[in-house]
């Protein structure tokens, strides 16, 4: 089945902004959500920024941990762009499957059980029960599907920091074999004092900004958030009357195999990825009009980034717009992949390409077009790369095309 | 066109052994592979236990292994058993064309919790941290292991569904194959059993097992023409919601949507072990298709160990074919669950 694959569907929540509208702003306006770290203390630490949702209140009445509190904010957007009551329907939820990605989960809920379980004192309470529940990998998707009594598949992808842009791969794919009427996909990661502990361990965290593709650049900033797409085949989208922000084009991931922390200094997986990309997609490398990188901040991603896109697209990787929105919304790991499909298709739909902010000088070896500071218009964009990479050595490569048919327009948002 | 998928590689690390010959003499024997074990004060349970392995298909310097979490020993020592079992010896090229895709149930909770055994935060002070066990904690680790030891450099997923997501693995490279988008997968599942797993989500009375398996799998013209050794044939998956976990529905409706001959299906593999339930199955099956199939309840022996179940299933059936007449055409199920939510079928015949 060669049947385009269109997004009718989005809902995010990140530092800068809840909801498609609210995000889109802070991205074209350049505010940042990143800000001093309040929901742990951080006295001891060397940084205390990140990209936390202060404006999401965990709601404490619920047993739920922070992670699936934020997803289902984004869900709940997403599912809004769905007719009322469509998934009312029993045959419709059957058609339904729903792919998720996530680094670590319920963290906030699971880690108290870790140091309590290296040696038990004896049977589990029925509170740690419910707790080590949430705290299964595959438990986010999991509890979607029963939440929305979905039918179609269901899965998680704990690929660390392309586990959402996999999902979304890994669910176009089910719509393409005619596995699933509909997908929902996307990721979900709460802002914890483990992560944070543990890249803070690495020396891998920023003091003071993030300067993705800087010549200064000395670190990444943590955040967290949620996004969902809905995605679909588009003669089904187009059979009723759906709204379409953007085709999924392509989409191709390869590994590393060189480290399992450090990228691939030639950039030979993310070369890889796209190669596989394309190829799905069946386009030419000059069709892109603007890469939105992963652009973590830290010395070797950035560096693997550009070596990669020198190798893919030749001389005219120099020309090509590309930006990083870390600074925007900190490095949301297993989120962050779907907030940047979400964020990709509004550049599409805006024709407006957001910027990489805290940009003051590129590197000698790419002085290139990273977009500094302030996002500009790019009239008839209409195909965007969306690139990620992970620990692993993991590496994802998205294709976002301009919808030919009933495409959403910006003000309709 | 679409390829037929071959499984030339099997690699196993199981309670009832590690590598082919030992699992497979297990099972020809009947053996059980758990014991009772001291979890907690007072709290004695059934184990099946493969422990902390160290990797011998791959070259390995010893510091190294130390470096490499548990469960990814394990993912490296089945995947390395598969490729070597495959008897390939991939070009630089073939290696771009040659992925890792790997399911867990649990995933990096064991790094997890070695992460955090000496650190403290609470106070705002980041002390006793280690790095090393840092890196571990995101479940790619086994896989992203597997890439940079075996230098598999292709596709590279993990699935981290819970119990299904070793034979979501499977089927997805299945997928992969039958395109032609990549030449050469190993795929397959991982787990361990810890104290945290085995007291807080385990229900009492089924032991709690840990182990890996891996699968080579190419397509059937590229194995036959390089004259491989095919242990079996992937012939389809299949996969259904099930929120009540019925196994003859799964089967049936496996049936009709993978266009098996009624007549051609012997055997199924069973997730479940309660003798009055598979009776039951047994005479639902029949009473729904008129078949009299063969129910091997492996579980009885292996335990549960997860996300490794279903594809150890897939290395244990594809042993028995390996033992049966060349020509033998019959075609058995693997079945596997996921309480509450859905159930897959994986279809396997000889050739």
């Amino acid at each position: 089945m060669d049947e385009k694959i269109v997004i009718t569907g989005m809902g995010v929540i990140a530092s800068n902004g809840i909801g498609k509208k609210a995000f889109w702003k802070a991205l074209e306006q350049g505010h940042s959500g990143v800000k001093e770290i309040s929901s742990f203390r951080t006295n001891g630490y060397e940084t205390h920024i990140g990209g936390e949702v202060t404006d999401f209140k965990t709601d404490a009445s619920k047993p739920d941990d922070r992670a699936f509190q934020l997803l289902d904010v984004a869900l709940s957007e997403a599912l809004a762009d769905l007719p009322a009551g469509l998934l009312a329907e029993k045959d419709e939820r059957l058609r339904t499957g729903v792919a998720l990605g996530t680094c670590q989960g319920a963290i906030l809920t699971g880690a108290p059980l870790h140091r309590r379980y290296l040696k038990p004192a004896g049977e589990g309470t029925a509170e740690e029960r419910a707790a080590f529940q949430q705290y299964l990998p595959g438990q986010g998707a999991h509890r979607v599907a029963h939440q929305l009594q979905l039918g179609g598949p269901t899965a998680t992808l704990g690929m660390a920091c392309v586990s959402s842009a996999m999902s979304v791969l890994w669910a176009a794919d089910q719509l393409r074999k005619g596995r699933a009427g509909r997908m929902l996909a996307g990721g979900f990661e709460a802002f914890s004092p483990f992560i944070f502990t543990g890249f803070h361990s690495l020396l891998a965290l920023v003091s003071d900004y993030c300067r993705p593709f800087d010549a200064n650049r000395s670190g990444t900033v943590l955040g967290e958030g949620a996004a969902v797409v809905v995605l679909e085949r588009e003669s089904d989208a187009l059979a009723r009357g759906a709204r379409i922000y953007a085709e999924l084009k392509g989409a191709g991931y390869a590994g590393d195999a060189i480290h399992l922390t450090a990228p691939d200094r030639e950039g030979g997986g993310l070369a890889r990825a796209m190669d596989m990309a394309f190829a799905q997609a069946g386009i030419a490398k000059q069709d892109v009009g603007y890469i939105n990188a992963h652009g973590t901040g830290t010395v070797f991603n950035d560096a693997m980034e550009c070596a990669a896109f020198q190798r893919f697209f030749g001389e005219a990787a120099a020309r090509l717009p590309i930006s990083s929105l870390k600074p925007f919304f900190g490095h949301c790991l297993g989120a962050v992949g779907g907030i940047e499909v979400v964020a990709s298709t509004l550049a599409i739909l805006h024709e407006f390409v957001p910027p990489t902010l805290n940009h003051q000088l590129c590197p000698p070896e790419y002085p290139w077009d990273f977009i500094p500071n302030q996002g500009r218009a790019v009239p008839g964009l209409h195909t965007v790369l969306s690139t990620n990479s992970a620990f692993g050595g993991n590496n994802t490569a998205l294709l976002l095309r301009r919808a030919e048919r009933s495409q959403v327009t910006p003000d309709s948002l | 066109m679409k390829e037929r998928v071959a499984i030339t590689g099997l690699g196993i690390i199981s309670p009832l052994g590690v590598g082919r010959e030992a699992f497979s003499a297990a099972l020809e024997q009947g053996a059980l592979g758990f014991k009772d074990e001291l979890l907690a004060p007072e709290i004695v349970r059934a184990v099946g236990r493969v422990g902390e392995l160290v990797p011998t298909s791959v070259r390995l310097q010893s510091s190294k292994a130390s470096q490499i979490d548990v469960i990814s020993r394990y993912a490296v020592e089945s995947c390395g058993q598969a490729l070597k079992d495959a008897r390939l010896e991939l070009t630089e090229e073939q290696r771009d064309r040659t992925g890792v895709l790997l399911g867990t149930a649990y995933g990096c909770l064991e790094s997890n919790m070695l992460f955090d055994q000496y650190q403290r935060a609470e106070d705002g002070r980041p002390t006793g941290v280690s790095p090393l066990y840092f890196k571990s904690t995101v479940s790619n680790a086994a896989a992203g292991w597997v890439s940079i030891l075996l230098k598999l450099r292709g596709v590279n997923a993990t699935f981290t569904s819970g119990v299904l997501a070793g034979a979501q693995a499977v089927a997805h490279g299945a997928d992969l194959i039958a395109d032609g988008i990549t030449d050469l997968v190993l795929t397959g599942g991982a787990d361990r059993t810890l104290p945290l797993n085995m007291l807080l989500e385990t229900p009492e009375g089924v032991p709690s097992s840990e182990g890996a398996c891996a699968l080579a799998l190419e397509s059937m013209s590229r194995a036959v023409s390089r004259g491989a050794t095919v242990y079996g044939r992937l012939r389809g998956t299949f996969r259904m919601s099930l929120p009540d976990g019925e196994l003859a529905t799964l089967t049936v409706e496996a049936l009709k949507a993978l266009g098996t001959r009624p007549n051609q299906l012997t055997t199924l593999v069973v997730p479940e072990t309660d003798p009055v339930k598979l009776e039951a199955l047994k005479a639902s099956v029949h009473a729904r298709t008129g078949l009299e199939l063969q129910l091997w309840p492996l579980k009885q022996q292996l335990g549960e160990c997860r996300a490794a179940w279903s594809v150890l299933a897939v290395a244990a059936v594809c042993l028995r074919f390996a033992a049966a007449p060349e020509n033998s055409r019959g075609v058995v199920y693997v079945l596997d669950t996921e309480p509450g939510l859905e159930g897959v079928v994986l279809e396997l015949s000889r050739t």
